[in-house]
């Protein structure tokens, strides 16, 4: 005799295994950097669609190759793993402990806490005369590519993510 | 009978229900680690390493890196080949261990054979090293190297740790105190950027960083879906030029290991055929724009 699954107990188990995806899903990370950049694909040269500050929970609904795609005021988008943790940061920086503080978001908080930044680099850039470079460096800084030149370029030769890739 | 069904099948789904949860819930905790472990190969010091300095920071200090190297060097005017080499660059460098990082790359007026890469993802290569290079795969993979040396944070390595607690203790105990930059600040930022650029043009890479990015770079260019023997084959035609005491390489072997000593520290490159379309179609897009 051929033992057939009944239909009600087969969209039970359809309806169960939809809620276990969508509740695996549901999970939230943390941002670990200063500012991090979520991006429209699972790539630095992709339209950047919002970018998170440190300490900013981003709900996960989707994960590729190191990639998870979160939620955004601005709709979905994707940030590289290593920007993430499960937890808010907690650094364990050496530097942070040499101050007495465990954590380098409350030294940010409580000392202005910066270290290299713009301000640095344009008193440098000042005090050694190079405003002509810096500003090379500015121009290198914009792709010379549009997203749909690197992606034809990359399937016409089949290389990189775009083209056969990881 | 039905019932009996029924119910082993409810059972089925709710066991489904709870391994899918736990699986794919842990999965996700615990891959922000797996990201960090995936780039094991770079090993326990670049993480460290990572921890010293964020993102952010490494980007001001590559973009002063690069600022100064370009005193020394002018751009070479060719925006067809500077849009080439970003786009051969940009294949490789989004399979890298930092693919969220945008890497930029640019091509160094000078007929001098050398590659430079500074922190944060800024590389140079220079039209004596584009002559060298026979084709797209062998540009790939020297790019790849270079982006190594940026994936693994050599360059911050070479700046002494001393330096980074000096940072972090300056700017937390006088900060807050300063309208505008600490002058102690600035002076570290200086002393950093000479320690960089010292590395790359003068004293050079240990010798295990060159290997480590001679792996890195043979590895995401093959991953990238290039030739896995182009690294291989462009370091046997340098060990030649090597061997007939050729001068042009002087500066490079003043700051790099013997071409001799690479070849035997590199992998043995994994075996795949290219269609020779593919090959053609790239070797044919080489030439237009940055033919040996």
């Amino acid at each position: 005799m051929k033992a057939r699954i009944p239909i009600p107990a087969l969209i039970f188990i359809l309806v169960l295994l939809g809620l276990a995806v969508g509740a695996a899903w549901a999970e939230t990370l943390y941002v670990q950097r200063t500012k991090v950049d979520i991006k429209q694909g699972r790539g630095a040269y992709y339209p950047t669609v919002f970018s998170a500050q440190k300490g900013e929970a981003l709900e996960v609904i989707g994960q590729e190759g190191g990639w998870y795609q979160v939620k955004t005021p601005k709709g979905p988008g994707w940030v590289f793993g290593q920007a993430l943790a499960a937890q808010k940061a907690q650094s364990t920086s050496p530097l942070a402990s040499l101050v007495g503080k465990a954590d380098t978001s409350e030294l940010d908080k409580t000392a202005g806490f910066k270290g290299f930044d713009r301000p640095t680099e344009e008193a440098y850039v000042s005090k050694n005369n190079l405003q002509a470079q810096i500003q090379l460096v500015d121009r290198l800084q914009e792709p010379p590519f549009t997203l749909a030149e690197l992606e034809t370029f990359q399937k016409k030769g089949q290389v990189g993510p775009m083209g056969g890739g990881r | 009978m039905k019932s009996r069904l029924f119910m082993s099948m409810v059972l089925i789904g709710l066991a489904a229900l709870t391994l899918s949860c736990a699986s794919v819930s842990d999965s996700i905790s615990q891959n922000p680690m797996a990201a960090l472990q995936s780039a094991a190969r770079i090993g326990e010091a670049a993480v460290k390493a990572s921890q010293e300095i964020t993102q952010e920071q490494e980007i001001y200090l590559g973009r002063s890196v690069s600022a100064r190297l370009l005193a020394k060097y002018p751009l070479y005017n060719n925006a067809q080949l500077y849009k080439y080499i970003n786009l051969v660059g940009a294949g490789v460098a989004m399979v890298s261990d930092r693919p969220d990082l945008p890497f930029h790359f640019a091509v160094l007026d000078t007929d001098e054979v050398n590659a430079f890469a500074a922190p944060g993802g800024y590389v140079f290569i220079t039209r004596g090293m584009l002559k060298s290079v026979k084709d797209e795969e062998e540009l790939a993979a020297i790019l790849g190297h270079e982006i190594g040396h940026v994936c693994a944070r050599h360059s911050l390595k070479s700046i002494k740790g001393e330096l980074w607690k000096q940072v972090a203790v300056i700017t937390a105990q006088e900060g807050a105190k300063h309208g505008g930059v600490d002058p102690k600040l600035l002076d570290l930022f200086g002393q950093a950027t000479d320690g960089v650029l010292d590395t790359l043009m003068n004293v050079g890479y240990t010798q295990p960083m060159e290997y480590e990015a001679d792996r890195l770079g043979q590895t995401y260019a093959t991953t990238a879906g290039y030739d896995p023997g182009a690294l291989r084959r462009f370091a046997s035609y340098m060990q030649q030029r090597e061997q007939g005491q050729d001068k042009s390489l002087n500066a490079w072997l003043g700051t790099h290991p013997t071409f001799t000593a690479r070849l035997k520290q590199l992998p043995a490159p994994e075996k795949r055929v290219l269609t020779p379309e593919t090959i053609k179609l790239r070797t044919n897009r080489f030439r237009t724009t940055a033919r040996r």
